[in-house]
């Protein structure tokens, strides 16, 4: 006995120690290369793409702000002028030349090394991509009139125009393929095609979002294109239109993939983001690095061993691929070690309280349970793996990110810091929150006026009527509105209310009350009412059978011999049903309590929250919060306080459910 | 004589209310009888005269929504059916767990369930958003499924757990002495005996995961793979555009209508009695 509790202690020593080594060394592997670099070049403009020239060590940087400047090391070497921002760079170095494409519908050809124009091809049209073949005597513009509208055009390299064929769809990237003999290009229908140099269309592949940009792409198998579509996706594809490789960055909510881009041996593909956020995939598709840039990026491109990166600010990078290959593994161990540190840590525990005599006979007596009533838990863990994931764990978060800047810009755990009660506070100084409060109490007031009347004199005049019969097609009839979806009768509603066509004025019109017709819910004094008054004659089902229920379960003979004495059924009513009936209406008072302060969609389709704020109610706010304005943490305190708002309701109601307990065991029997 | 006027009275009374409950009856199907009436006209019709009775009626109305809404009806059909089923068999479960089986921590547990009857579905919107993302489930019916399960189970335990803790324990001791252990006892006496509340469970789940419309307009983007409830309001969106189509819109809102109405038909009693029954002591 003694030996093995020795034994658990040199277990847990060695545990603790392992648990120390694996934090420490995930912490410093995570931190241990640097893969973004400054190149050093500043250009004083807004950036937009880059291209280079290995021979004569130049790097031009063609900027958003109207120039291409060439740059040796770090030191401007000429500067080109543009009349629009400049969207691709094609450094020809062989032949000496660049060609410049711009929102001018420009593109322009110039030397290389003096910068000095050598010609100049208008296309008419903004152009959103260009390629010159190998030999530079073919130039492939992408350009556009307007957005539904674009054109594929081949100049030769004097400019004279050999192919020009409109499309009606967006055209954002075209590419010659390896051998010269035609191009590819990428639309907006999410259409990868193939064309000869007729403009003949020889392949298409079809993916399912628009594309935005296409970039070359050096497979080992040749040269191939990528190609970048609107949800984020990527797809590398060769010049027989074979999709090689496909993928896509876990991107933020509501952020916009802006760039694509990969490293020269092909082996990572880089999405930018307008977020300013850069992602590197791998080849199977697996995140192994991103970062976050001073602006968005707009271009990347392979250089050696190193990736340029540069976007809509004055900055050029270089993004080290080899680190980067490095970083994965080193990621990947790091990653690892993090997990194994609390498992280390609850080992450790374990064997602590087993070294400890009386925790180690509770473990055992825990043990021995856990074996006697497997089944039990067995059965109970599908229940709560699913409630942990997504309700514990969604509650927790609720209430710890109500304390932090959570938001849509701030959305990665490191980003996030806590701001104290500042949310809390801005609920008061910001006026909408104490607006929707007002509104809300208009409208949960009115509902408990709803359901305290119709159901409840509803469920009475049926639970009343003669024959079982009639009181059965009675109740189906008032019962059978509910298959018609909430959606579908607030968009219902919604007729009624139009001002043109709508039911309510029609009949005022047919009524000859022209003079009472409103734009019921565009007019900031009647909007809120109209709401309201959704629903109307307020049969609520629910509690029309609640309600129901209670009148059916009461002993006819209580009440009997009193109509007999001659008691009218009005006093009846009041002086003995009511009160048996009182736990089924405070349970819908609670009910409707709960409803009102969570339900918002129909207020969300008829009014959004206006005119103005006038039918505006906290809970819209917390959806706004959390989709239009990305303030997740703010809209997480409106959350708390809602919930605080809801339990405190429902614990008075307990209260005074509990106050009468007489009545309340009653209930509603069976 | 005297017997005579209660009599009158009682018929003046029935009367009464018949006519008071058939008066509001006309007036709750107000929107139901204006949805039937323009989903069968053209919009020269409705522009023309509001009231009048369709001629002809426009049945091209129904062929085109049906055209746009197919789709998203047979998702939904399945969406819901899957996680009503997923619910039902996880609330047998633990209500049975917790009603019939005796082990330690049982109390802790159930409380922690019922706990999140107080926690409002709008305090966990956001975390959930965000944690479906996280769990790459966004834009996939599971984003809808798993929550909707989740959180649905929660009162089908509830339910269940009051309902089999009524069934008389003389069943499962006798059931018991017989040979039979805890999981068998489940199949062979608890449900047969449950059934009635198990079919609420479902009807009730059912008509909540249909018209469920704030978690899927955040949790799907893709209209393709969109349920009804939120595709009705996009088909209501992309008809008022220029032209607006009044007929083939509210012909739409019908056809949205038509699953539930199939389901009422069939199950309407066990809705009506789970709801009348069990309400207050559930």
């Amino acid at each position: 006995m003694q030996k093995r509790r020795t034994l658990c202690l040199i277990v847990a020593l060695l545990l603790l120690v392992l648990t120390a080594a694996a934090s420490a060394l995930s912490v410093s592997l995570g931190s241990r290369s640097r893969i973004l670099s400054e190149s050093g070049i500043k250009t004083g403009q807004q950036n937009n793409t880059v291209a280079f020239d290995d021979a004569r060590n130049l790097v031009f940087m063609g900027a958003y702000t109207n120039q291409v400047t060439a740059f040796r090391e770090a030191d401007p070497v000429w500067t080109f002028q543009t009349n629009g921002s400049v969207v691709r760079l094609i450094a020809r170095p062989e032949l000496g030349r660049l060609w410049i494409g711009c929102v001018d519908n420009h593109v322009y050809m110039i030397d290389i090394e003096t910068g000095a124009l050598l010609g100049d091809i208008n296309v008419q049209r903004r152009i959103y991509d260009i390629d010159v073949t190998r030999d530079g005597a073919l130039v492939l513009v992408s350009a556009g009139v307007n957005t539904a509208k674009h054109n594929l055009m081949l100049y030769t390299a004097e400019g004279e125009q050999r192919y020009n064929q409109q499309f009606r769809t967006q055209i954002k990237g075209c590419a010659f393929t390896a051998d010269g003999t035609g191009f590819v290009a990428v639309n907006s229908r999410g259409e990868l095609q193939r064309f000869d140099l007729e403009g003949n269309v020889l392949a298409t592949a079809k993916v399912s979002y628009e594309q935005i940009a296409l970039e070359p792409f050096s497979a080992a198998q040749g040269a191939a294109h990528l190609s970048l579509g609107s949800d984020g996706a990527y797809t590398v594809f060769d010049d027989d239109m074979n999709i090689l490789l496909t993928g896509r960055p876990a991107l933020e909510a509501g952020d916009v993939p802006t760039s694509v881009g990969s490293s020269a041996d092909g082996s990572f593909i880089f999405v930018g983001t307008k977020e300013r956020y850069l992602y590197a995939m791998d080849l199977s598709g697996r995140q192994v690095y991103s970062a976050r840039l001073s602006n968005t990026p707009s271009c990347m491109a392979p250089r050696g061993d190193a990736v340029y990166v540069t976007g809509l600010g004055d900055f050029l990078y270089t993004l080290d691929a080899s680190a980067l290959a490095g970083n994965a593994s080193l990621g990947d161990t790091a990653a690892l070690l993090r997990r194994a540190a609390p498992v280390f840590a609850a080992l450790c525990a374990f064997f602590l309280l087993l070294f400890i005599p009386a925790s180690n006979r509770l473990l055992g007596r825990a043990a021995k349970a856990l074996v006697k009533h497997r089944a039990a838990y067995l059965l109970l863990i599908p229940t709560f793996v699913l409630l942990f994931m997504f309700n514990y764990l969604p509650t927790g978060m609720a209430f710890v990110r109500a304390f932090t800047d959570w938001s849509k810009t701030n959305f990665q755990r490191a980003q996030i810091s806590f701001v104290g009660l500042n949310n809390f506070r801005m609920m008061f100084t910001e006026d909408y929150f104490l607006r929707g409060m007002k509104n809300l109490a208009v409208i949960i007031g009115t509902s408990f006026v709803k359901v305290l009347t119709v159901p409840l004199i509803l469920a009475w005049m049926v639970s009343m009527m003669g024959s079982d019969r009639k009181k059965y097609i009675y109740r189906f009839l008032l019962v059978l509105p509910i298959v018609v979806p909430g959606v579908v009768s607030a968009l219902l509603w919604q007729q009624i209310y139009d001002p043109q066509i709508g039911l309510l004025n029609q009949l005022l019109k047919k009524l000859g009350l022209e003079a009472w017709q409103r734009v019921w819910l565009g007019n900031e004094k009647t909007a809120l009412w109209a709401i309201i008054f959704m629903g109307f004659p307020f049969v609520n089902a629910m509690a029309f059978l609640v309600y129901y229920g209670g009148f059916t379960s009461i002993d006819v003979s209580i009440f009997e011999s009193a109509y007999i004495d001659g008691a009218s059924r009005g006093r009846i009513f009041r002086s003995i049903q009511l009160p048996l009936v009182g736990p089924q209406v405070k349970l819908m008072l609670t009910l409707t309590f709960i409803g009102g302060v969570q339900d918002f969609y129909p207020i969300y389709l008829l009014t959004g929250g206006g005119p103005g704020t006038s039918t505006y109610v906290p809970s819209l706010e917390i959806y706004l919060n959390a989709t239009t304005f990305g303030r997740y943490g703010y809209a997480c305190a409106l959350g708390i306080l809602m919930f605080l708002f809801i339990m405190i309701g429902t614990l008075v109601n307990m209260k005074l459910q509990k106050a009468d307990a007489g009545v309340g065991k009653r209930g509603a029997g069976r | 004589m005297k017997l005579n006027t209660k009599k009158m009275q009682d018929l003046r009374f029935e009367i009464g209310i018949t006519l008071a409950t058939t008066l509001l009856l006309v007036l709750a199907f107000i929107p139901i009888f204006t949805m039937l009436l323009l989903s069968m006209k053209s919009n020269v019709q409705i522009y023309g005269d509001f009231f009048s009775l369709p001629n002809p009626i426009e049945w091209s109305n129904y062929s085109v929504a049906i055209g746009k809404l197919i789709p998203n009806m047979i998702n939904t059909l399945l969406v819901v059916s899957i996680a009503t089923a997923c619910t039902m068999v996880l609330s047998v479960l633990s209500g049975y767990v917790f009603s019939r089986l005796d082990f330690p921590g049982k109390n802790f547990l159930y409380m922690c369930v019922l706990a999140l009857m107080m926690v409002p579905g709008i305090l966990t919107l956001i975390p959930q958003y965000s944690l479906i993302q996280s769990y790459r489930l966004y834009n996939t019916w599971g984003a809808l499924i798993f929550p909707w399960v989740a959180g649905g189970q929660v009162f089908g335990i509830i339910l269940c757990h009051n309902y089999m803790q009524g069934l008389p324990g003389e069943l499962f001791e006798s059931a018991r002495l017989d040979g039979c252990g805890e999981v068998r006892a489940l199949f062979y006496v608890a449900i047969p005996l449950s059934k009635p509340i198990i079919a609420t469970i479902v009807v009730m789940k059912m008509i909540d995961f249909y018209n469920d419309f704030i978690w899927p307009l955040l949790a799907i983007e893709s209209n393709s793979k969109q349920v009804i409830s939120v595709a009705i309001r996009v088909f209501q969106a992309s008809t008022s555009g220029g032209n607006v189509y009044i007929g083939t819109l509210v012909a739409g809102f019908v056809v949205a209508t038509i699953p539930l109405f199939l389901l009422f038909l069939f199950t309407s009693r066990l809705y009506m009695e789970g709801l009348t029954a069990g309400a207050v002591k559930g």
